[in-house]
């Protein structure tokens, strides 16, 4: 048996530190509707339609894909709330100097359907 | 043959044996023990075999903002390269920590850097080897074993805190609409009690918080490697529905609570045990995800 290193004991932190992480992500996610590193894969099953327009100009559901990532019309099987994440985000920090108006039709689990819209 | 998983043992580290090159089956002498070292070249083989390291995309409404400012397609190419050296590193034996480190702090920064990335088995498979990256002794082990418990109670908490899923609104929804499941209308309406989705939803539920204390316990975790495997192994039977490289990485990293007790037991000399059986093992676990993956087994 040999002498405990210094890193030995930071390797030890370090895989403490993942799992502790993982326990606080989780307890964030009581007061947030992202579900990143917190373990819910499938928890909702979102259909989705996302329409925007630029300058009036409704854009194609290619340029929609291109801008936001998202198809225009399509299913988010791990928390709709990325969905929207990703229009917002999107709008303030890619397209900040063209932004859009933009409007998601969405419905969780098959439930009554909502409306987001962004600004 | 089975570690016991109570509390966790003291930290001692063993002697790491020099690093060698070796055949990509051979899963002995190095500072992994042997079982942790198979899971590792499983691992980082399915990450190529389902193509995972072509998937990584450039920033984009990163998780953790900072991230965006890297550049795009320098950054991809980066990790993907880094992937591939720590999986050289790792199948060779050479130095398989840094090998799991690498490989895992390349999935990290992938799944972070691009939000639409980002997926729960990516982030199971970079844990797990960077819980292995980080390993040193008993302890080590002890704390890869309870990411699994981890993992089971977050996704139980978040399910029974959603009331779609106590009331079997998703479950309903998921089998009838998503799936198309005309069977489970049929089923639902010749069982008597419940509905099936609400029955479904809390078995989910019931079954992940069981497996996270089961998991981590002597007397109980043979048994819940048995019910996991089960768990996880009906909606492929019924659906399959693999999840991408979830169903396969999840089998295989199960391995781990198979260790033999003197490859992790702090007290005795290190003398990692080779056994001949891992290399088949991991082999047909392999093959299987590739079957599942190629859709050449019908398995509904």
């Amino acid at each position: 048996m040999q002498r405990i290193t210094t890193g030995d004991r930071w390797r030890v932190r370090l895989a403490v530190a993942l799992l502790v992480g993982q326990v606080v992500m989780a307890g964030v996610a009581r007061f947030h509707d992202d579900r990143f590193f917190t373990w819910a894969p499938h928890d909702e099953w979102t259909d989705f339609e996302i329409e925007a327009t630029v300058d009036g100009r409704p854009l194609s559901p290619a340029e929609i894909v291109e801008r936001y990532g998202y198809t225009a019309v399509g299913a988010e099987p791990r928390a709709g709330a990325h969905v929207l994440r990703a229009v917002r985000l999107a709008e303030k920090r890619e397209h900040a100097d063209d932004p859009a108006a933009v409007v998601v039709r969405y419905r969780v689990n098959g439930g009554e359907e909502q409306t987001w819209s962004w600004p | 043959m089975v570690l016991a998983l109570s509390d966790p043992p003291a930290l001692h580290a063993h002697p790491a044996p020099r690093g060698r090159w070796h055949a990509p089956w051979r899963v002995d002498g190095t500072a992994l023990p042997p079982h942790q070292l198979a899971v590792a070249k499983g691992l980082v083989l399915l990450l190529w075999f389902f193509g995972e390291a072509g998937r990584l995309r450039a920033p984009f409404v990163a998780i953790l903002p900072p991230l965006e400012w890297l550049p795009g397609d320098a950054t991809v190419w980066t990790l993907r390269a880094l992937i591939a050296i720590g999986s050289v590193l790792v199948l060779g034996g050479r130095a398989p920590r840094f090998g799991c480190g690498i490989v895992s702090g390349a999935l990290f920064v992938g799944i972070t850097m691009n939000a639409l990335v980002y997926r729960n088995s990516l982030f199971f498979v970079a844990a797990v080897l960077l819980l292995m990256a980080t390993h040193v002794g008993a302890i080590s082990t002890w704390l890869l074993r309870l990411q699994f418990s981890v993992m089971y109670a977050a996704a139980a908490l978040n399910k029974v805190l959603i009331a779609d899923w106590r009331d079997g609104t998703y479950f309903e929804h998921w089998q009838t609409v998503v799936l198309d499941n005309t069977w489970w209308a049929d089923l639902d309406a010749s069982l008597p009690g419940p509905p099936l989705g609400v029955l479904a939803g809390w078995a989910v539920i019931v079954t992940e918080f069981g497996l996270a204390a089961a998991l981590m316990h002597r007397r109980t975790v043979h048994g819940a490697l048995v019910v996991a495997l089960l768990f996880h192994t009906l909606p492929v039977l019924t659906d399959r529905l693999t999840f991408g490289i979830f169903y396969s990485a999840l089998a295989l990293s199960f391995f781990v609570f198979l260790e033999p007790e003197e490859a992790t037991d702090a007290s005795r000399p290190a003398r990692i045990a080779h056994d001949p059986r891992l290399p088949w093992a991991l082999t047909a676990a392999y093959v299987t995800a590739a079957l599942i993956k190629d859709g050449l087994v019908a398995l509904t």
